[in-house]
């Protein structure tokens, strides 16, 4: 089915046009750019939401002749994924009205969560595989700013720093893996690699690159969830303002992980896939939930759950499509399902700490002591969304769980043997699952108010996000189905006719079912002992050996260690120095590959005769010459600019104006320049040694050669006739047309303009790209020029 | 360099490097000129100026010169060619495809042709002119 083109462009540009806007208009609405914000996120919610139950592809060439195309692709699990993150967008958005009061108000944070969304829509919808990798990294890199930039402790810059380094090196594996589909199916069109999973399967196998592409693949989806043991960055990222933390760590970032992998789902599962997945769901699950269980804050205490609930969606994944007795897509359902009730609960768990961080100050367990005399709806909420967490019978995330539990009951009565450990340890994880949200129910009660302070009522742009959270969790509990079907829409690669995945209040006593109720008697007979499980695993995990984190801090010190080290070697050096390496490397490059060419070379047929010519190049070799022997700056910049000039004459001679007029203005303005500064440099270098003289002699006439014949061939060699022929016919107006608006022509007849502006314009920018960031370059090491650094 | 001479001829040949400098760039699709050549001239007129009054002097006297508009204009010269050029793809074509309008001719005017490659063309001068006089003002502070 064709899609339209121009709703998903939308929804995954505006939120970017957006970011910009905001900047422009925040002197006006201050802290109401809230409202502006979550419009934004509204309006791509209500987009997707029209796109509900469409499957397909669209695109648009961007660059044709490099392949470059714009493409979307929309099925049941983007929409799912991408519904939570623009409806989460807008609840985020009016939360932090209430919750960015006391805090510094800044566009910054409105910008860099759209640039967020954008991206992870982005994500989502693109169908492009190195558009998914650019927008993985703009989330990376707009979470960054998020987690850093609005706290200016060096403890939030750091834990920004994880969180971009772990995230980085995961989007760095995912391009390697793109890179080796596309070195065997020779595409990055993701629908072109759904559409034949099987076989793109078949033939990564047959060149076995299938387990490289699917562990770098595993990988990148695991470092963004953070699953273990690149899990370290979740916990430390909770430094950041609440309302992010719920939109990135709950519902978004963390979620691209898991969506990347239900993306490639059909095109790399199998035995392998199975069993890495299933290994690092179930590490992460039982481990994190253990740390979750022993967690000092409570931020702390959800970002290991989510880690642990991460895990789990990604054992539904890795549930195999042979088994007997269930569904082939239940493994994919049960993720997909997990996905959607976690970020409902989690979320809302996320905004109760904020309003218990934000409004009361409160982020450890007994500070909150007594407080749901205080804030009776806020306790309510937090009850019925940690019974959700739990996964108490009846629940949203009841339900998902039983459909996990169902695929690792299956999954081990088909194998038997070792296998029976995944049922043992789920109802493990789970169990620890119902000890933590019992932590987080009872922190609300107890006998006496430890603090004397009123509660000030709360603001409704805090608790109506929550509200709407809660009520959604309410009705996956109540009517679960409804959810399903929306979710089995996108298992529409899997052999239809199977057997329905049922789901609904249970009515018989099913294996599933008894592993939910033992890991809840289970978990609430462990939540009397957790103190002393707190004690023991703590003192174990103390060990230094043992923590990720301590090994992650000790190979970023001794890299930063080596890089201070390789810097007082070679910058102990003057500049003269530093440039001799620069120019060095330029001219070698150009130099191997002329060597490596092999081109005839023609001097003769591209050198003009006439006698104007030499005069010319006989003054550009005399002040050439003038500008080595010069003794000051002011003669050398004069000299100098006598060659540039004679160069414009040159161009004039070669019946090339434009080109001329543009080297006269350069090097004019580049004489001006050196007119302004010309006050700030020495009178004159000093005396060099006559080793260094010749050293320089020779490395200058190096470079000049290597210029002098990369010229010559380049010009030599290329200029077809055609395109001489094309540019001429088309840079004008197309002879007696009738037509009003004329896309073929360039309609001016200054050819070279109109190449520069139209028919190579993607070049031009290229080039002013560079022009704008050379001088950002200059401006960053002018501005840190005088601050020091590394003596 | 600040003498009387200096003043006096800048402020007499800078205001006709900037009308010569938005001639070549309206001029520029169809003779020689165009956005880049306009951007350098303006830069070079402004660098007149500078020595002719000095940084400080300048600054005060005309209050045109705040370090920021030149990144405003560097940034808003690269936003515009990419919001430009993006309309195309809403209609299917390729980035950055240009067009023209031919309307229809008025007596005095003659035939009058309206090229989208104008809004390319200011880009470049905005984002040439915002980073040429971004490096000047660092590098003369």
């Amino acid at each position: 089915m064709e899609l339209n083109f121009i709703s998903l462009a939308i929804i995954v540009f505006l939120p970017f046009l957006a970011a910009a806007i905001t900047f422009l208009i925040y002197p006006l609405l201050k802290e109401k750019t809230a409202y502006f914000s979550a419009l934004i996120a509204l309006t791509c919610a209500s987009l997707i939401l029209t796109l509900f139950g469409t499957t397909g592809s669209t695109s648009v060439p961007l660059l044709s002749s490099l392949d470059v195309h714009l493409r979307f692709y929309v099925d049941g699990l983007s929409l799912l994924v991408g519904l939570l993150a623009s409806g989460m967008g807008v609840l985020t958005f009016i939360y932090s009205l209430g919750y960015m009061k006391n805090q510094r108000h800044s566009p910054t944070y409105y910008a860099a969560l759209l640039v967020f969304m954008g991206s992870m829509l982005g994500i989502i919808f693109s169908a492009d595989l190195i558009f998914i990798f650019i927008f993985w990294e703009l989330t990376s890199l707009s979470s960054y700013f998020l987690i850093g930039y609005f706290n200016n402790e060096n403890s939030s810059k750091s834990a920004a720093k994880k969180a971009l380094i772990i995230t980085s090196i995961g989007g760095l594996l995912m391009l390697l893996g793109f890179l080796l589909i596309h070195s065997i199916t020779g595409t990055f069109d993701l629908s072109l690699l759904l559409s034949e999973p099987t076989s793109v399967q078949s033939s990564l196998r047959a060149h076995g690159l299938f387990l490289p592409t699917l562990v770098v693949i595993i990988l990148a989806g695991a470092s963004k969830s953070a699953q273990i043991p690149f899990h370290i960055w979740l916990p430390s990222a909770m430094v950041a303002p609440t309302p992010v933390s719920a939109f990135l760590h709950s519902a978004a970032m963390v979620k691209a992980g898991v969506y990347l992998l239900g993306r490639f789902h059909p095109i790399l599962s199998g035995d392998e896939w199975s069993l890495i997945l299933l290994t690092i769901g179930i590490i992460t699950m039982t481990l994190t939930a253990l740390f979750a269980v022993i967690s000092t804050s409570i931020k702390e205490l959800l970002a290991y759950s989510t880690a642990s609930h991460i895990g789990l969606m990604l054992m539904g994944f890795g549930i195999p499509i042979t088994l007997t007795g269930v569904s082939p897509s239940l493994g994919f359902v049960s993720g997909s399902f997990h996905l959607l009730t976690h970020a409902l609960f989690k979320a809302a768990l996320f905004l109760i700490a904020g309003v218990l961080a934000c409004q009361l100050g409160i982020k450890t367990f007994s500070d909150a002591k007594g407080l749901w005399v205080k804030i009776p709806l806020i306790a309510i909420f937090a009850v019925f969304a940690s019974l959700c967490m739990a996964g108490i019978p009846l629940t949203s995330g009841f339900y998902s769980k039983e459909l996990l539990f169902q695929g690792v009951y299956t999954l081990a009565n088909n194998y038997g043997g070792i296998w029976w450990i995944l049922p043992l340890l789920s109802i493990m994880a789970s169990s620890l699952a119902v000890v933590y949200s019992l932590r987080f129910i009872m922190m609300f009660f107890g006998s006496q108010p430890s603090h004397k302070k009123d509660v000030q009522p709360l603001p409704p742009s805090m608790v109506f996000p929550i509200s709407i959270l809660i009520l959604l969790s309410l009705i996956v509990a109540i009517s679960p189905s409804i959810a399903i079907d929306f979710i089995s829409h996108s298992s529409s690669s899997y052999p239809p006719g199977h057997l329905p995945i049922h789901i609904g209040i249970p009515d018989h006593v099913t294996p599933p079912l008894l592993m939910s109720l033992s890991s809840l008697v289970l978990g609430v007979a462990l939540y009397t002992k957790h103190k002393q499980i707190s004690k023991a695993t703590t003192s174990v995990l103390s060990s230094k050996h043992l923590s990720i984190d301590s090994i992650y801090s000790s190979i970023i010190l001794s890299l930063e260690n080596y890089g201070l080290a390789l810097i007082s070697k070679t910058e102990k050096t003057s500049m003269r120095t530093h440039i001799i390496w620069l120019i060095g490397t330029l001219g070698m490059l150009p130099a191997i590959t002329l060597l490596y060419l092999h081109q005839n070379i023609s001097i003769s047929s591209s050198l003009p005769h006439q006698p104007a010519f030499l005069i010319v190049l006989l003054i550009i070799i005399l002040g050439t010459i003038s500008v080595a022997r010069s003794n000051s700056h002011i003669m050398g910049v004069l000299f100098l600019s006598i060659v540039g000039f004679m160069i414009a004459v040159f161009y004039l001679l070669s019946n090339a104006p434009d080109v001329a007029l543009t080297q006269l203005a350069v090097e004019t303005l580049i004489l001006v320049i050196f007119l302004v500064i010309i006050g700030k440099l020495p009178a004159y270098y000093g005396e060099a040694s006559p080793i260094r003289v010749r050293l320089d002699t020779i490395l200058s006439i190096f470079i000049g050669t290597v210029v002098f014949f990369a010229v010559i061939i380049s010009t030599s060699s290329f200029a077809p006739k055609d395109i001489v022929a094309f540019f001429s016919n088309r840079a004008s107006y197309p002879i007696g047309s009738t037509e009003n608006i004329i896309f073929d022509y360039g309609g001016g007849t200054n050819i070279v303009n109109v190449i520069l502006v139209d028919f190579r314009a993607l070049d031009t920018l290229g080039e002013i790209s560079v022009v704008a960031l050379a001088a950002l370059s200059i401006l960053t090491l002018l501005h840190s020029r005088n601050q020091g650094g590394v003596k | 360099m600040t003498t009387l001479i200096t003043k006096t001829a800048a402020k007499i040949v800078a205001p006709l490097i900037f009308v010569t400098s938005m001639v070549l760039f309206v001029q520029g699709h169809n003779t020689i000129g165009g956005g880049f050549v306009a951007a350098v001239l303006i830069v070079s007129a402004i660098s007149l100026l500078y020595i002719a009054y000095g940084t400080e002097n300048l600054t005060r006297l005309l209050n045109i010169y705040p370090s920021e508009l030149n990144r405003k204009m560097l940034v808003s010269g690269l936003m515009l060619i990419l919001l430009t050029g993006s309309i195309p793809v809403l209609f299917n074509m390729p980035f950055l495809t240009q067009a023209y309008w031919v309307l229809p001719t008025i007596s005095f005017l003659g035939e009058l042709k309206i090229s989208t490659a104008i809004f390319f063309d200011l880009g470049v001068l905005l984002t040439v002119t915002g980073s040429l006089l971004s490096i000047l003002s660092g590098v003369s502070r």
